[in-house]
């Protein structure tokens, strides 16, 4: 290292070494439950994970040895217990240049926090105000978190208190200057147990509809995301069945007649109306060029026959699979292969004839420094990864029961591939000369 | 996944991620960086599927600590006229670091920090702050630049 770069580095740890005691926790989960849309999910996250060391500094070693070769029985693997979706949900049509890059039923999942919302609308213009309340802080207010303009100004919504209690506020359609003063006059009143949101009666905004806390059903149900890679980014359709009948969460946005369908468009997202009245549809973009595509891919959802996603995830695994393969696991008669062009990155799995894949086009797939698939192949739950270093110095798998596989070292990258037909948790975790950290996978639906 | 969950995970990454927060918008923003950054990536829809939470917590600091650069950048101006030239207390920044970090934009803070003190490489850092490499290793190069003059 020269002198500019001994004093950048210094520079450096000045910086962090300037940096107060992270906020607890607690402080910040007072607001979290406002956080929890009815679109977001919860998957159970089961006890901690018995660490067992496997591995010496340099990794050869295996959590059970796998037997050898293809000769070794298949695995067998029953019904799955991880329930999901009831049914496929699926667009009819396609904007131009849109294509699938992943999809994951995740299976049924619990929690979604004690949160009231409520629907504002301006009749005359559809624009919409969507709030979100939750109980009085215990603790003293833990915010504010941002400046209400430059938040509403920047993403159309902002989190911050109210009279005690945690608020988080979306618009769409409707100027920053509404919104601020819409924020700096919202007024807050006990009913029950919900603290409700009231606006000036002059803002010629209208209570629309509501859910309560009271009012809220239980809070499980299924989730899945279809992932899609547009010209301009990223476009996920999040499905869930834990909470369908909710106007106020499905009517938010500005009403637009598409195909004869009535979505409602926000700053980032489109909703509307649950599809087969079961299962809520929400189309989120990560890129506001994509939202009229977005609202027409709405249009177009229609209840489709789980087989209809076997299509979809064959059509992902076709684009994914004829990506060089970098590396490669085989346990038993399953084969894992990791895939990387300098482009596209990915791990497959091969079972009796069937592939699935995911790549660094999915949101499970985490970083270059630590890469992740979980998926399901035949019924057959596998598990595999790389870690950004071929010096790993502790690798704990858990459970060791039901869970076979191996890892492998080679041109500085750690690959590991397991299979769990028995188990629904699998954790490992691990430590190198690069990264340490864990990995978390719960098995999904599919 | 359950709050004593997200708690764990949250508490595990947390004295690093007030480190990258300090860094990117200094001592004084940094708690509402890290904050907000936090709850918005537990409350997304993505959180439940996002394998690799300490990456995904990295990038939202830095997404937030970006969308909140003009006002910490305000603070931190405000910060330099009342610093001493060697700072006392805790958790300030004497003035000629102060100095230095003003003269980089919050993205090459960014890039300074995850480069020079965690020693990522400049795919990690791209990965994290939601760039390209070639945009890493350009900002890395102008930040060289500046601080080769700031820090001399």
């Amino acid at each position: 290292m020269n002198t500019l770069d001994q004093r950048i580095h210094d520079f450096a740890g000045k910086l962090a070494g300037a940096a107060p005691p992270a906020t607890e926790f607690e402080r910040l989960a007072a607001t979290r439950s406002t956080m929890s849309t009815p679109v977001a999910w919860r998957p159970v996250l089961a006890a901690a994970a018995v660490a067992v060391v496997v591995l010496g500094l340099v990794l050869v070693g295996q959590v059970r040895q796998p037997d050898e070769g293809s000769a070794a029985p298949s695995f067998e693997v029953g019904p799955s217990t991880v329930v999901g979706m009831p049914f496929a949900v699926v667009p009819t049509a396609l904007p131009d240049g849109w294509r699938f890059v992943d999809l994951v039923d995740s299976g049924k999942s619990a929690s979604s926090g004690p949160w009231s919302s409520y629907l504002f609308r301006d009749p005359a213009t559809g624009a919409a105000i969507f709030i979100q309340t939750g109980a009085r802080f215990d603790e003293p207010n833990p915010g504010p978190f941002r400046d209400l303009r430059e938040s509403l100004e920047a993403t159309g919504s902002v989190t911050y208190a109210v009279d005690g209690s945690p608020v988080w506020m979306r618009v769409a359609g409707i100027d920053t200057d509404v919104a601020v003063s819409m924020a700096e006059s919202l007024v807050l009143e006990d009913v029950g147990p919900d603290r409700v949101p009231r606006l000036p009666i002059d803002s010629g905004f209208a209570l629309e509809s509501s859910r309560s806390i009271s009012e809220a059903p239980a809070s499980s149900g299924s989730v899945a995301a279809l992932r899609l890679r547009t010209p301009n980014g990223t476009v996920d359709v999040v499905l869930d069945t834990r909470d369908p009948d909710n106007p106020a969460w499905n009517h938010y946005g500005v009403p637009e007649v598409v195909d004869e369908r009535t979505v409602y468009v926000a700053p980032y997202s489109v909703t509307g109306d649950p599809i087969d009245g079961a299962v809520t549809a929400a189309v989120q973009v990560s890129n506001p060029a994509d939202l009229v595509g977005a609202a027409a891919l709405f249009a177009s959802l229609e209840r489709a026959p789980l087989e209809t996603w076997d299509e979809i995830e064959d059509a992902i695994a076709a684009d994914v699979s004829g990506v060089a393969v970098v590396d490669r696991i085989e346990i038993r008669d399953l084969v894992v292969t990791r895939h990387d062009d300098g482009t596209t990155t990915a791990i497959c799995a091969t079972w009796r004839g069937s592939t699935r894949c995911r790549s660094n086009d999915s949101p499970l797939w985490g970083g270059a420094s630590m890469e992740s698939a979980n998926l399901v192949v035949g019924g057959l739950w596998v598990v595999a990864g790389s870690i950004d270093s071929d010096e790993v110095t502790e690798f704990d798998v858990s459970p060791l029961d039901g869970v076979e596989g191996s890892q492998r070292a080679r041109d500085g990258r750690t690959f590991f591939a397991y299979a769990a037909p028995s188990a629904t948790e699998v954790r490992i975790d691990f430590d190198s000369d690069g990264p340490s950290g864990q990995f978390g996978f719960d098995r999904p639906a599919r | 996944m359950d709050p004593s969950s997200d708690a764990e995970v949250y508490r595990r990454h947390a004295d690093e991620l007030i480190r990258f927060a300090t860094a990117m918008v200094g001592p004084a923003s940094a708690e509402d960086v890290l904050a907000s950054a936090v709850l918005s990536a537990i409350g997304s829809s993505q959180w439940p599927f996002v394998q690799n939470r300490r990456a995904y917590l990295f990038r939202c600091v830095a997404t937030e600590a970006m969308r909140s650069a003009r006002s910490a950048e305000r603070r931190l101006r405000r910060e330099r006229r009342v610093t001493p030239r060697e700072a006392t207390e805790d958790h300030v920044l004497d003035r000629d670091v102060l100095e230095a970090m003003l003269a980089l934009s919050a993205r090459q803070r960014a890039v300074v920090y995850l480069t020079y003190w965690l020693e990522l490489t400049a795919t990690e850092v791209a990965e994290s702050i939601s760039s390209s490499e070639r945009t890493v290793e350009r900002e890395l190069e102008r930040s060289r630049q500046i601080l080769g003059r700031k820090l001399a």
